[in-house]
């Protein structure tokens, strides 16, 4: 069973692909790279897994952004809210990875250079990210998917984003990484209806609200509704579950 | 010139006669119409159900595109639902006046529109293209919806115009 962790772990048959922030009991969001084309994988056939064998489905990615939104096929009591804030980096600010292995390797840490830079552009979409500086020029294609928090001065984690892969998708040794805000992930994944609500009294953002409406409008197909869709009458008629 | 008891008699006969069958011609005549005029809008009424019920079919898709960002998968429904339209339209020439006509018209393209749109968002591919308003294809696609709802309202109120009066 997750307790309050934030931090996750992503698997298939093959063994670890990433890491990925907890938004709320059952979401996460990770890079989309990091799960190696098992993308979209709805309930039935998704190969993806927590280390604890729970079922990881990916009902909305982005390649321009390299964000992916996750969702853990959990019962409504078997996880916690995950312990951690949200917020939007400030420039200079220090910022460190939240990395668990391997064991007595420095996560990456620094400051940040540019919290709403350009990252890349479609004709139809402009993304932007964080650009980050880091202390140790190195290749940071482990720490993909990893949150980064704010780095000092908070009594309790505070989640920026999701390390993202560089602009040119080629990793390599170097003192910058790309990572991808909360707050630009439920931008472009706002159909689900999930959100930032502000904490006043901290100035930053608290748990992510609208989890049950996402849950619902990510839920994917019923057998129901897969009858209804090949005889053309999913439009006369919806079927909606209550969980 | 004078007139008989008997050629009165016959020539108010022939009269009476004649006025009856004018009469019953007449009588005939205007029931005619009014069967006419009764089947004629029978045949209207009917074509706007018609009407209406199709474009509350295509609303539906509308809205279910904008919540969940799909439509129906099968281009065979979305293809019959445009050949029943079409035919529609050939009713409305027949039927419908001129204003209502040109609203009818306006409603069906508004919905080509927005189906378009949504196939212009859909064909960027899974990957690339999102459910957003950063997505400058899912905002076209939004307006076109707006555009159509509207035209939907048009058309409804001329509708119910014609009907009530």
């Amino acid at each position: 069973m997750l307790k309050n962790e934030y931090l996750i772990d992503i698997h298939d048959e093959s063994g670890r692909l990433g890491s990925a922030l907890r938004l709320t009991r059952k979401f996460a969001l990770t890079a989309t790279h990091c799960l190696r084309g098992h993308v979209p994988a709805e309930q039935g056939d998704s190969r993806l897994r927590l280390p604890d064998g729970t079922r990881v489905v990916v009902p909305m990615y982005n390649t321009t952004s390299d964000l992916a939104l996750l969702r853990l096929v959990l019962g409504d009591d078997d996880a916690l809210l995950p312990r951690v804030s949200f917020g939007t980096a400030r420039r200079g600010e220090s910022w460190t990875a939240t990395y668990r292995f391997p064991a007595g390797d420095k996560p990456p840490a620094g400051s940040v250079e540019d919290p709403d830079a350009l990252y890349r552009r479609t004709d139809s979409l402009v993304v932007r990210a964080m650009r980050l500086r880091c202390e140790l020029r190195k290749d940071h294609a482990p720490f993909a998917g990893s949150p980064v928090e704010r780095g000092q001065g908070t009594l309790s984690p505070v989640a920026l984003g999701v390390v993202v892969e560089p602009p040119e998708r080629i990793w390599a040794e170097s003192d910058e990484i790309f990572a991808g805000s909360v707050a630009e992930a439920l931008d472009l994944f706002s159909i689900t209806g999930m959100r930032l609500v502000v904490d006043g009294s901290s100035g930053s953002f608290g748990p992510v609200a609208g989890e049950r409406e996402a849950e619902r409008r990510t839920n994917g197909e019923s057998a129901v509704g897969r009858i209804l869709r090949s005889e053309d009458m999913d439009y006369f008629v919806e079927v909606e579950w209550t969980p | 010139m004078n007139i008989t008891p008997v050629v009165a008699a016959l020539a108010g006969a022939v009269v009476g006669a004649t006025g009856g069958v004018v009469t019953a011609w007449l009588t005939q005549r205007a029931t005619g119409r009014r069967e006419r005029e009764r089947r004629m809008w029978d045949r209207r009424v009917e074509t706007y159900d018609d009407m209406m019920a199709t474009i509350r079919r295509f609303a539906r898709m509308r809205a279910h595109a904008v919540r969940t960002s799909r439509l129906p998968d099968s281009p065979a429904g979305r293809d019959e639902a445009d050949a029943s339209a079409f035919l529609l339209t050939a009713r409305i020439e027949i039927y419908g006046s001129p204003d209502l006509r040109a609203a009818c018209e306006q409603a069906f393209a508004e919905i080509q529109n927005w189906m378009k749109a949504w196939e212009a968002w859909e064909e960027q591919g899974a990957g690339r293209r999102v459910a957003s308003a950063r997505d400058a294809k899912w905002l076209m696609f939004l307006k076109c919806t707006g555009d159509s709802e509207e035209a939907d309202r048009r058309l409804l109120e001329l509708v119910r115009r014609d009907v009530h009066g």
